[in-house]
Order: C-alpha cells, then sequence, then structure tokens
C-alpha cells in the first residue's frame, strides 16, 4: 500500500470515529455550531470588527488629515523614487551589487584556497612571534589548533568542491534547510545562479588569506576569523534584513542581550535603506501607530519616572523595532512559514542550552565541561524558559500539519517535554496543556473538544498545583491570585506590573491597546479566511498571542529582556499574518 | 509549493571536520599543549645524576640551596636555580638529586629562561659556592 493511501486510509478511519462516537461527534457539532455563531452568526462582530475599525480609522483619521492639508497619501514617494533611481546608476553601487553577485557565484574551492593560505601565512606570523623578538605577544597553543583546523577544512573545501558558494549553502543537508526554511533566504535567491561557478578566483581567494594571515601579527587567528565571519555575516543582513530578523529569532535564547540589540539594529538601518530604495515596503495601520506611540512614552515614561533611562530600558526600547520589521519584512506565506520555523529553532535552542546549563557539571572531561559552562553562559533561567517554550508549543504542533517544517518538530517536542520534567514546575505544565488546547481551539476550530478536553485535563493538575513548595516555578503573582481566592489581597507581580514600573501606567495602557489590537486583526484573520491552510497559520499565531498573554499575567518575562524580542516579534506577526491572509483572500476571489 | 532537496556537499564535509577537530582539541587540548607546551615561562625540575668519576661528589648538597645550571650547549648567561631534593643514592647506586629553575617547554622540548636547551641524557654543569661539577640530565618536567 503506498503512503497517499495510508495516509487516506488513516483520515477515513478517523472520520469514522468522530462519526461514530457519541461524545466525539456531539463535540464536533458543538464546535461547529461555536464556529458558525462567530464566523457568521450573532458574534460576528466580536471578532470580526476589524474591517470595520479600519474603515473608521480611514475614514475619520487618515482621510480628514489628507483632505485638510492636502497631502499625498504617499508623501515620501517622490523623494524615495529619487534616491532609487539615483543609487541605481551610482557606479560604486553597481560595483559593490556586481562583487555581491560574483562572491557569490565562484567556487566554493576559493574559500578552501582562502583558509589554507590564511593557514599557511598565520603559521609564519606563528614562527615569527616564537622564535623572533616578539613586539605582538607571543601567541598560544589554541593558535596552532585553530591554523591547523583551518588548514584541515580548506583542503577538504578545495579537493571536494565543484559548486558555487550559494549553489553549496543551498542544497547544503546541514546550512541549506536553515537558510531556505528557517532564516529568511528566498529559494529564488539561490535558484537564480547557474549550478556551475562562473571561476575560482583563486588569485583574490589567495591575496585575501594572505591579508588575513598577516593580521594574525596584531590579533589572534581565531579572532581573524571571527572577524571575517561577522563581517560576512553584517553583509548578508544589509543585503536581505529579512534574514537578520528571523537570526535574531532564532538565537534570541543564545545571544547576549548587547548582540541582539546590535543585530535588530543592523537589520533596521538595513530596512530602512532598503524601503528608501524602494526595495521594501512600509505601511502604517492603525496597530503600528499605537505601538509607535507605545514606543515614544515607553521613552518618556521610563525618562520621567526615573530621570534617566537604564541601559535595559534602552535596549527594550531599541529592540521594539521587531515590532515594525516583522509587519512589513514578513509579506509572504513562505516568510510566515519561515516565521514559526524560526520561532521554533528559537525555543529548541534556549531549551537544549537550558538542559545542557543543568547537566554540564556531570561531564567528566574538564574542558568539554568548561566550553559547556561558556557556551551557557547566556541561558535562560526557568521562569524564562517557560514563557518561550509554552509560546513555542502552539507553533510546534503546527509544524505537524504541514504547516511549517516538520525537521525541527520532533526535536521540539522531545525538548520542550525534557524541560518540563526538568524545571519540575506545575505551572509549566499547565500552562503546556492550556497551549496545546489553545492550538486545537483556534487552528482547528474544535473549540468544543478542547473545553471538554480542558475539563478532564486541568483540574487534576491544578489540585496537585496547590503544594506550591514544590514549584520553583510559580510566581509570585500565580500565589497571590490563589490567596485572593482564599480572600487576600489580589496582586498580580507579573510582566504588566514590571512593565508598569519602569515605562509608566500610561505605556502600559497603551501596550494593553495594542495586544487587543492585535488580537483585533489575527482572530479578524481567522475568521475571515475560508481556506484550511490560513485558518492553521492564524489559529496558530492567535493561541501563540493568547499563551503569551496568560504568561504574561502570571510569570514575569521582563526578568530577562530578551524575551522582548519574541513578544515585539508575536504583535508583529498578527498583523502580517492579516496582511498576508487578506492578499490570499483577494487572489482567491479573483480567481 | 516544491520542496527543495538537500545533498550532503563539501560544506557539510568542511562543517563535520571543523565540528570533530574542535571535540577533539577541546578533549585532548590538555594532552596536546602538555606534549607541545608553550613558551610561557614556568618553573622546571630537572633531576641531575651525578657523574660516578666526578671529583666533586663529596660536595655537600642540601635541600633549598641555591646553585647555578649550565646546560651543555649553553650560552654565557647561566640559570639560577634551588635544589629541590638532596641527592639520593637509588637501586643502580647512581646519585641523583633534583633542582628547579625557571624555563618552559616549546614543542615536547624544554629551555631554560635564556632559551639554552635541556636534553635528556646530555652532561652539565652545577656550580655550587665556586665549586664546579658535571652531571647528567635524567627527567625534565614541568613544576
Amino acid at each position: 500500500m503506498n503512503k497517499l493511501r495510508k495516509r487516506t486510509y488513516k483520515k477515513g478511519k478517523m472520520k469514522r470515529l468522530v462519526r461514530e462516537s457519541l461524545v466525539l461527534s456531539s463535540t464536533s457539532s458543538l464546535s461547529s455550531r461555536i464556529v458558525r455563531f462567530f464566523e457568521s452568526g450573532i458574534a460576528e462582530p466580536l471578532l470580526g470588527s476589524v474591517n470595520d475599525v479600519e474603515d473608521f480609522v480611514h475614514d475619520s483619521v487618515e482621510k480628514n488629515i489628507t483632505e485638510k492639508y492636502n497631502v499625498r497619501k504617499n508623501i515620501t514617494l517622490p523623494i524615495r523614487n529619487g534616491i532609487a533611481s539615483f543609487l541605481s546608476r551610482n557606479p560604486f553601487i553597481n560595483a559593490l551589487n556586481d562583487l555581491r553577485v560574483s562572491f557569490l557565484n565562484i567556487s566554493l574551492r576559493s574559500i578552501g584556497v582562502m583558509l589554507m593560505t590564511f593557514a599557511v601565512y598565520a603559521v609564519a606570523v606563528l614562527l615569527l612571534k616564537y622564535y623572533a623578538a616578539s613586539v605582538f605577544g607571543t601567541g598560544s597553543i589554541d593558535d596552532v589548533f585553530v591554523i591547523a583546523i583551518s588548514l584541515v577544512t580548506g583542503l577538504a573545501l578545495t579537493v571536494f568542491s565543484d559548486k558555487s558558494i550559494i549553489k553549496s549553502l543551498g542544497s547544503s543537508k546541514i546550512v541549506g534547510p536553515f537558510l531556505s526554511e528557517c532564516l529568511g533566504i528566498n529559494d529564488s535567491a539561490i535558484d537564480r545562479y547557474p549550478d556551475k561557478p562562473s571561476g575560482n578566483a583563486v588569485g583574490v581567494s589567495f591575496l585575501l588569506g594572505a591579508m588575513l594571515g598577516i593580521l594574525t601579527v596584531f590579533s589572534t587567528p581565531a579572532r581573524v576569523l571571527l572577524t571575517a565571519l561577522m563581517i560576512v555575516f553584517i553583509v548578508t543582513v544589509v543585503n536581505a534584513p529579512e534574514f537578520g530578523l528571523l537570526c535574531s529569532v532564532a538565537t534570541f535564547t543564545f545571544l547576549s542581550p548587547r548582540y541582539l540589540v546590535m543585530l535588530v539594529g543592523i537589520t533596521l538601518a538595513s530596512y530602512l535603506l532598503k524601503c528608501i530604495r524602494l526595495k521594501r515596503n512600509f505601511r502604517f495601520g492603525t496597530a503600528d501607530a499605537v505601538a509607535l506611540l507605545t514606543v515614544i512614552v515607553m521613552l518618556f515614561g521610563g525618562m520621567f519616572s526615573s530621570g534617566s533611562l537604564s541601559q535595559g530600558e534602552w535596549y527594550i526600547i531599541c529592540v521594539s523595532g521587531v515590532y515594525f520589521l516583522a509587519k512589513n519584512l514578513i509579506c509572504s506565506k513562505k516568510l510566515v512559514i519561515q516565521a514559526f520555523n524560526a520561532v521554533n529553532v528559537g525555543a529548541c535552542v534556549g531549551m537544549a542550552l537550558y538542559i545542557l546549563s543543568e547537566y554540564a557539571f556531570m561531564i567528566p572531561n574538564d574542558n568539554i565541561r568548561e566550553t559547556a559552562f561558556f557556551m551557557t553562559k547566556n541561558v535562560l533561567d526557568a521562569d524564562v524558559l517557560a514563557f518561550v517554550a509554552t509560546l513555542s508549543i502552539p507553533f510546534v504542533i503546527s509544524s505537524f500539519s504541514g504547516v511549517a517544517s516538520k525537521r525541527f518538530s520532533w526535536v521540539s517536542v522531545l525538548l520542550v517535554l525534557i524541560s518540563a520534567v526538568i524545571t519540575d514546575s506545575y505551572m509549566f505544565y499547565i500552562i503546556a496543556c492550556i497551549a496545546f488546547l489553545l492550538y486545537f481551539a483556534f487552528a482547528r476550530k474544535a473549540f468544543a473538544g478542547a473545553i471538554l478536553s480542558a475539563l478532564i485535563v486541568l483540574p487534576p493538575f491544578l489540585c496537585i498545583a496547590g503544594d506550591f513548595s514544590r514549584s520553583s516555578l510559580v510566581t509570585a503573582g500565580m500565589k497571590r491570585l490563589c490567596d485572593a481566592a482564599l480572600g487576600e489581597n489580589l496582586y498580580f507581580a507579573s510582566f504588566f506590573e514590571s512593565y508598569g514600573a519602569l515605562f509608566g501606567a500610561f505605556s502600559l495602557v497603551l501596550f494593553v491597546i495594542l495586544i487587543v489590537l492585535s488580537f483585533q486583526r489575527i482572530c479578524g484573520s481567522l475568521i475571515l479566511n475560508s481556506s484550511v491552510k490560513n485558518s492553521i497559520v492564524s489559529g496558530t499565531v492567535v493561541s501563540a498571542l493568547t499563551v503569551s498573554v496568560i504568561n504574561m499575567l502570571f510569570l514575569n518575562p521582563l526578568s530577562d529582556i530578551r524575551t522582548t524580542v519574541i513578544i515585539w516579534f508575536l504583535l508583529g506577526l498578527c498583523g502580517s499574518v492579516y496582511k498576508v491572509g487578506r492578499i490570499t483572500q483577494y487572489k482567491n476571489k479573483e480567481v | 509549493m516544491q520542496k527543495r532537496k538537500y545533498k550532503l556537499n563539501a560544506l557539510d564535509i568542511a562543517i563535520f571536520i571543523v565540528i570533530i577537530c574542535s571535540v577533539f582539541v577541546i578533549m585532548f587540548r590538555d594532552s596536546i599543549s602538555g606534549f607541545l607546551g608553550t613558551n610561557e615561562i614556568s618553573m622546571i625540575d630537572i633531576t641531575l645524576a651525578i657523574e660516578n668519576d666526578s671529583a666533586s661528589q663529596n660536595v655537600l648538597i642540601s635541600t633549598g640551596e641555591s646553585v647555578i645550571f649550565e646546560p651543555e650547549a649553553s650560552t654565557d648567561i647561566k640559570a639560577d636555580a634551588l635544589v629541590k631534593k638532596a641527592p639520593e643514592t637509588n637501586e643502580n647506586s647512581n646519585t641523583e638529586f633534583v633542582i628547579t629553575c625557571t624555563g618552559y617547554k616549546k614543542f615536547g622540548r624544554f629551555f631554560t629562561e635564556n632559551g639554552d636547551r635541556i636534553s635528556i641524557g646530555s652532561d652539565c654543569k652545577i656550580n655550587i659556592d665556586g665549586t664546579e661539577m658535571t652531571c647528567k640530565v635524567v627527567t625534565v618536567t614541568l613544576g
């Protein structure tokens, strides 16, 4: 029996089971009724009010301003057009573009030659440092290792490679899936290059390798190579801001706040440059106005509350750029899926590092143990890990339905389970269960089934969760909520409280309005789209946003400012999914 | 949507090589650097055997005494050393003692601070209070 028949048979069996089971059939029909109630029933204005709000803002605000001041809707377009046409004729910009194209199109063998040349020159410098009167330091044994590794790698690339750099990156079993399915690289950008490289560029590689090798006089070989890699990375981000955005989402659990802010800053600069050159769009909607106002109020609120902004507050304000990047850069189905995968990868990295940090002390080899400690330097604490891991659950489950890549799905499931067990937190289990059920409620539109499952699954958890002393994760917020249930003062020590304390009450109110508007958009996308795939995508984002709001109530992700990246990203993703859904709907109607 | 096909290529091989080599280097870093050594100055212990026919066998050498150490191929600058272990006669009837001085290990070979090679089995000279005696280097270790 072939795969397709097997799958069809399984689906048929499942449908028959649902039809014949009394409980399942009744929940299924109840779910359909609930969906109809929200999609076309009395409750339709509740979730489908997004178009009305957009029209209202357009008619009452946007139209008034444009008519009153007699300005064009897109006032910057002529200026940007002028800059774009000037830059497209500029020989320097054209030369840079040609350089980029020819660099990507040369053989990977050239990189091998460069690495080998680098190794040879670095060895010469190292020997000079050892034997001659050394002005530039003496070098260390680690330099020998780095040189040896670059020599062997260069040799392997020189011997085995016959493809161009871009083709090798695109078809690589290790790097390819990340670039093409997660980090925002467009397939057409890879496919437009020919299979055969344009040349070997041995002379340039030799010169570059020699130059880098000589630079080891002033620094170590590892630093020189890392700097070269970082330059290549920055150039890539400048050329493809989507890459920078999704990189920051995929690595926010690994990078230190400083590097993360730098990455977001470079991506933002790259995006603005692309906007000026008319290569990317910038749309400013209702929610964006609220987001911008929130950021401005954050800036002034933080200044008024404490006189000046601390480094952490600056970081939080800087990463708010992720909202605008996500909203404007994720503009196709492919990019939405890549964003899902990036969130999965980011959560996976965070969870893997957490597990490693918990058990690194058991590694018998001293050096590997030290390396593990070094790698887990920026690890998330249990509280923040619960936030990130549970937020990623809807994205992980959606990958099983064929929306996102299955490549990361089983690994994510395994890591979520292990992390939950290691943290030994009932709060983690409860929110993970809620995330799971929310996914089925929104993405699969099985509201009745999800509520029924919640009624069966959650009470035992909540009963056991009474023993809070066993949990290291339950925050003061949850404890105080329980105290409130027993008649004590209700008081949340949550994300919202910390946010309000940092940036003021008005900023908090604006942030809550932004969350409500984001909900409105994504719920609108959920009920206005008839396509199954679109409703899975929208439902996944709705459930992730709901989980993050629940998390924000009971946990305090602001204790690690890196989590603000994922919060802003999620809010931006709501707008972009709504936008992408609308485009698809329009196209479907046209067809 | 057509799915992109991935194949094992030279880049993957290079990444595997980097990962495997890095893990190997991290695991055996101490052993490799212990074998290769560095040119970082540290204390080195030299076990010396007093030549049986040496007339200076009767010179009294006690622990903590300062001596001047001169390897076989030394420069004019001699190394200052301290006696770490007083002479003892082992089962082969060889009288051995240990001195310690500053030096370094580089690519498996030992050098004094002045850059003189200390080879195992080579002759050297020890000067104690103006009395010079000839010894043979038995072992050299990092202190």
